[in-house]
């Protein structure tokens, strides 16, 4: 389990418009090319990260709670979550603040420290 | 030799602009109109250069390369990135960079500094980190500036003593330069502030109010140490999960070395935020 290879996805996928979309359309795609591509990784730039199951079916299944409760920076979660449900779904940005607040407030403040 | 003339601690709230832009609504005004005043004092001290000091929100500096301190050196930085356009609706932009203030703050062979060991950037695409204090204090984008970024966002982080060390060598530098430029210092980071956390966006009320008048009086007491000594890291984590960030503003405090002519936590229709102004013309 890494908190570095989570937010890396994160800021890659809120990164950029084109893997923002590429993400939405094939969230599951996504993450198995973005796993798989760590293994083929082409120096001295790495593509792609090491993500254990847990982490990818969190990744893979916005579930924005679990991401939090595992360490992720905040605010580079915060930006993923809002870049696919805001940006990407269309979501009114006051029901996705509600539902975000519901997923992290039971966890408090874990440690993002990676 | 230069000479600092003028010392900003601002916020840099990148939601501020598409709000302002919609209207200046009765919970925005006050921050309208501390950012309108700074602005005209800003005019009033006529700096050549503005070097500031923010930190990059993990669009150029992250966890695969985070440097505690890092001075732009460049003839030029563009803003900002593509996601904070599509997200914030910040505009693209470009300001001219001052080349011969960073290599003085820098050094040429080795680091000028005994303090502080400094990165340096010559390509950096600046975050809103510097362009929303920018867009309300010097939306001609005329002068040159010098980013210097500091690590506030991922632990480790230099502690308050480095963030103060850094504005006393601002400002013994700018006086021994050798140059002749009139120079703002602007820091610019967060009082109590949650983002991503249970605690973010409480419709204008601070995730720790007891925390923003702690901190204004800090720096209202115009005393570094009282500011160090108030800056423990768990006291700043506890206050919001970017309010670490507040270390930029000992920069400010330590840089000018006295009182501020202004100190205010300004509510507004999301977290209080952070003023605070030093008129330094004519104090050397």
């Amino acid at each position: 389990m890494s908190r570095f290879d989570i937010n890396k996805f994160m800021m890659f996928v809120d990164g950029t418009t084109e893997a923002l979309n590429e993400f939405c359309n094939d969230r599951e795609g996504f993450v198995a090319g973005w796993v798989g591509a760590a293994e083929e990784s082409v120096r001295p730039v790495p593509y792609g990260g090491s993500l254990s199951s847990d982490e990818q079916a969190a990744l893979a299944g916005l579930d924005v709670g679990k991401l939090y409760e595992m360490g992720a920076h905040p605010y580079i979660l915060l930006h993923f979550a809002r870049a696919v449900e805001v940006d990407f779904n269309g979501v009114a940005f006051p029901d996705f603040d509600r539902a975000y607040k519901e997923a992290v407030t039971p966890h408090g403040y874990p440690n993002f420290a990676t | 030799m230069s000479e600092l003339v003028a010392v900003l601690g601002v916020p840099h709230n990148p939601l501020l602009k598409r709000a302002m832009e919609a209207g200046i609504d009765e919970d925005l005004r006050a921050t309208h109109e501390n950012f309108q005043d700074f602005r005209g004092r800003l005019e009033d001290a006529r700096p050549d250069v503005l070097i500031m000091v923010g930190s990059d929100h993990f669009r150029k500096f992250f966890y695969d390369n985070s440097p505690a301190f890092m001075i732009g050196k460049a003839s030029r930085f563009q803003g900002t990135h593509p996601n904070e356009i599509r997200t914030f609706g910040l505009d693209p932009m470009e300001v001219p960079g001052d080349v011969e203030m960073a290599t003085s703050l820098l050094g040429t062979e080795y680091l000028n500094s005994d303090s502080i060991d400094f990165g340096f950037s010559n390509e950096w695409l600046i975050d809103h980190g510097w362009t929303v204090p920018l867009w309300f204090l010097r939306p001609q984008y005329d002068i040159p500036i010098v980013p210097i970024h500091s690590n506030t966002n991922m632990p480790p982080l230099p502690g308050p003593r480095r963030f103060a060390a850094l504005g006393q060598y601002l400002r013994e530098t700018i006086a021994t330069d050798g140059a002749d430029k009139r120079v703002a210092i602007i820091a610019t980071g967060h009082l109590a502030t949650d983002i991503g956390g249970p605690r973010q966006f409480l419709g204008g009320d601070s995730p720790d109010p007891e925390f923003d008048a702690d901190a204004v009086a800090w720096m209202a007491s115009g005393d570094i140490d009282v500011a160090i000594e108030g800056c423990q890291f768990d006291r700043l984590a506890s206050a919001g999960n970017v309010t670490l960030q507040f270390l930029n503003l000992l920069v400010g405090l330590a840089a000018a070395n006295r009182a501020p002519d202004f100190a205010e936590g300004t509510a507004s229709r999301f977290a209080p935020g952070p003023f605070f102004y030093w008129d330094m013309k004519d104090q050397s």
